[in-house]
């Protein structure tokens, strides 16, 4: 694309398409705790807040998937403050000002694991964030926040990651 | 509406560059999607779509869905673009700034035209309540005729007026996404008159304005309501309709009395986006304005008082098709119409524009983006004041054209050069050329160094072109004219200096033939004038900690005007922008539900200048200063008070330009305003 545009087009880039993948294998190899969901039927729901960098492509990694026996619902929310319970909440690069000072506040030890891709993420107290590696994704945990939400991470995915511990 | 702009617009002759599609990719533009996706209701096809359309490695791969890879083999795919995303701004091979929400929210400014004084190199000067003259790199006037700008994609350049009527886009400012402004010229892509910068407006897409929203704002100079409504026809399909209404009260003169530029306008609209299916988005929208205004020309024989009115329609259809990184498609038609009955003659505009765009790499290294549009243009003309002749009483324009550029990809990840040319035709001044190219380096992610070069150039208007006559003011008669043209050299540099603190600096050299010149002395109208513009844009932003960012620019420009039968006068061009421009603002969460935001302008004074019978009054330097206080008490109710102008009483900002509108005088203003999305 022309010089403008390539930089500023937002699209559904590679990059996404990868990290959908990831958040989808997070929540097979990640244990919710029961009452974080509202019935035994309820769905599995996946948010985004803010601006969305999957342009569309979080829901085909989801279309016809399941999180233990659930069904998946993805939800898209404009802002923090909208944002309805959910059990993964992808926290857009847009929503990293406001939250800095409410963070921990907001989600408590709501057994909600919080994914996103801004340095100061697991600093305010999310717990995934995916950084980049020789133009290769990588992802680091937050034992502390994990922790805090009562999540049962399995040891795979912890061999993966980069695990941050205070 | 102003004498002159009256003038200039019975005069002039719709030549509105195509632009269009180019300009919407450049605004980052969300794809609509259903905010609720029950399993397997994305994608009805029976073949996974990221298998068929979005393959991984290459298109031999049929590895299929994503999800079914292992993590192991995840951390084992190369994504060439993480560094672009994660940089987008700092990669641009351009000086480009982005206005966000948040910066329109802090700032506490009321229109569009307010809000493009917080970026950096712009030049904003207001005339009156209702009147600004904008632009960058110089040149500015009422009728600054080299900045283009453009709303979702629709021009906003008006044929008639050869400008931008800023008053005519007042959109609920808490609906839009984001404001780009791309200082330096843009003709390659966009084509002529943007010359030396281009305005992108977007509007949030109907998905991210769900529900209602309510924004009040009360005010000594301004008072505002917005309304709000978005919901969803069905899981595919998003509406927004909105209302706004304003009256902006009179300014004052400058010995402190009240001016006569009071401004009330009401403005409706609607947007639907439709995610037809994965890849393909259907965008239509459409708003309509009423506005009356008032306003005193200058005049040889004493001021004149005029109310005008002004409406305006318009709607716009695109379709837009993802295939992947590198391949899009997309097809926009817009239609827009504009009816003045200002005096001393009013006129009615209509455009009809078609723009089509592709894109799609060519192996690993050339990302290649073409495009192809037509413009038709049409215009009539009323005079309804004694003394004005006007030769002629419609007028149609109409012109095809088309762009290439090719991204060529010299070392990955580290040296791109940009070439490309826009094509044009139109019916009076035949076939133009408008090429440019770009370097972008990036040694690392913390360091980005770019060039360019450009050619740009900006159409003849009619007014321009006519033969016409204005008693008292005497007649202009035209000789045939070509095309300004210039040439602009640019160089910058944008560095992440630490997590918190990054900077962006760029220089520019633009030197210009052929500038049309209206030399009421002479009688004519000639390509008569050059001119050389040499400067500098410095811009920071530092976020001190995570409660108080700091925010500042700088902007130097020299500009050299050479006229012919100027004698020793000096050109009124040359000071219609400062020379020094410097801002400062403070942006401070005192708790996580209270704001303090302070903003600091300074803005050199302009010197007076005469010739070619007009003059220009000098301008004092004005520094300007703006607080605000903002409170949320819940996440949805914002409350905000403020001060603008604290520093003093009033202040001009703007100079006579000829005929044009007298300039009133800034006052200090204060508001409260509530916002509530329910």
């Amino acid at each position: 694309m022309a010089w403008a545009p390539t930089v500023l087009a937002e699209e559904p880039s590679k990059e996404y398409l990868i990290k959908a993948a990831f958040i989808y294998n997070f929540t097979q190899f990640i244990e919710w705790p029961a009452d974080s969901f509202a019935s035994p039927d309820a769905p599995f729901v996946v948010g985004v807040v803010g601006h969305d960098p999957f342009n569309g492509v979080l829901d085909q990694a989801f279309a016809d998937k399941v999180v233990g026996d659930r069904k998946v619902v993805i939800r898209y929310f404009d802002s923090i403050g909208v944002a309805e319970p959910c059990q993964l909440l992808f926290i857009s690069r847009s929503e990293e000002r406001p939250l800095v000072n409410v963070f921990k506040r907001k989600f408590g030890a709501a057994a909600v694991l919080t994914v996103g891709e801004f340095d100061s993420l697991l600093t305010i107290g999310g717990g995934i964030r995916f950084f980049a590696e020789n133009n290769k994704i990588r992802f680091e945990i937050s034992l502390d926040a994990t922790d805090r939400a009562r999540l049962k991470i399995s040891s795979k995915l912890l061999k993966l990651a980069k695990v941050v511990t205070k | 509406m102003t004498k002159k702009a009256i003038l200039l617009a019975c005069f002039a002759v719709p030549i509105l560059p195509v632009i269009g599609l180019s300009s919407d990719r450049v605004i980052a533009e969300p794809t609509s999607r259903p905010v609720t996706t029950q399993p397997g209701a994305a994608a009805n096809e029976t073949v996974n779509p990221l298998s068929r359309k979005m393959p991984l490695h290459d298109s031999s791969s049929d590895k299929g869905d994503l999800t079914q890879l292992s993590l192991e083999d995840l951390m084992n795919v190369e994504v060439t673009s993480v560094a672009k995303q994660k940089q987008r701004i700092g990669d641009a091979p351009a000086a480009i700034t982005v206005i966000g929400q948040d910066d329109i929210k802090r700032s506490g400014l009321a229109s569009i035209p307010e809000l493009l004084r917080l970026a950096p190199g712009m030049d904003v000067a207001q005339i009156n309540a209702n009147q600004w003259a904008i632009s960058t790199r110089g040149f500015n006037g009422q009728i600054a005729n080299d900045l283009l700008v453009l709303v979702d994609g629709r021009s906003v350049y008006s044929p008639a007026f050869v400008g931008v009527l800023w008053s005519g886009i007042d959109y609920p400012l808490a609906d839009l996404d984001r404001i780009e402004v791309i200082r330096g010229p843009g003709a390659t892509l966009w084509g002529s008159n943007a010359v030396n910068g281009v305005v992108n407006i977007t509007t949030k897409s109907a998905d991210q304005t769900q529900g209602w929203m309510l924004d009040t704002r009360a005010g000594t100079e301004t008072s505002d309501t917005s309304l709000r409504y978005g919901g969803r026809i069905d899981d595919l399909t998003a509406y927004r309709v909105y209302m706004k209404s304003r009256y902006t009260d009179n300014s004052e003169t400058a010995s402190g009395d009240e001016a006569n530029d009071r401004w009330s306008s009401l403005q409706g609209g609607f947007r639907i986006d439709r995610q037809g299916s994965p890849y393909d988005t259907l965008t239509l929208q459409g708003d309509a304005y009423g506005q009356d205004f008032d306003s005193t020309e200058a005049h040889p024989f004493g001021p004149i008082n005029n109310v005008g009115h002004l409406d305006g329609q318009n709607i716009l259809a695109r379709w837009t098709h993802h295939e992947a990184d590198q391949a899009e498609t997309s097809l926009q038609i817009y239609y827009n119409r504009l009816k003045s009955d200002s005096m001393p003659v009013g006129y009615v505009e209509n455009t009809v524009d078609v723009d089509f765009q592709n894109r799609f790499a060519l192996g690993e290294s050339h990302a290649l983006t073409w495009g192809l549009g037509a413009r038709a243009s049409w215009a009539t003309f009323d005079p309804n004041q004694t003394g004005v002749t006007i030769s002629t009483e419609s007028q149609t324009q109409s012109m095809v054209t088309g762009f290439v550029q090719d991204r060529i990809t010299l070392v990955p990840d580290r040296l791109q050069w940009y070439l490309g040319t826009k094509l044009e035709y139109d019916d009076y001044g035949g076939f133009d050329v408008q090429p440019g190219t770009r370097l972008l380096w990036t040694p690392d992610h913390k360091h980005t160094v770019w060039a360019a070069v450009s050619r740009a150039l900006r159409s003849p208007s009619l007014y321009e072109k006519t033969d016409l006559a204005v008693a008292p003011f005497g007649s202009l008669a035209s000789d045939h004219l070509d095309d300004e043209t210039s040439i602009a050299y640019e160089i910058g540099y944008k560095t992440k200096l630490s997590s918190t603190l990054t900077a962006d600096v760029t220089a520019f050299a633009t030197s210009y033939r052929d500038l049309i010149q209206q030399d009421v002395m002479l009688g004519r109208t000639l390509n008569g004038a050059t001119a050389e513009t040499y400067g500098a844009e410095l811009s920071a932003n530092w976020q001190v900690s995570p409660q108080w960012r700091l925010a500042g620019s700088y902007t130097l420009l020299e500009t050299f005007v050479h006229e012919e039968n100027l004698g020793t006068e000096r050109s009124p061009r040359e000071v219609h922008s400062p020379q020094n421009q410097f801002q400062l603002h403070s942006y401070l969460d005192i708790t996580s539900t209270l704001q303090f935001n302070t903003s600091l302008y300074f803005v050199q004074g302009m010197p007076s200048a005469g010739g070619g019978g007009f003059a220009l009054e000098s301008v004092p330097a004005y520094t300007r200063m703006d607080i605000s206080v903002a409170w949320r008490p819940r996440e949805n109710i914002t409350l905000t008070a403020g001060i603008q102008n604290l520093l003093d009483d009033r202040h001009p900002e703007s100079t006579t330009d000829g005929f044009l509108a007298a300039p009133t005088e800034t006052p200090r203003a204060a508001f409260v305003q509530f916002n509530i999305d329910f």
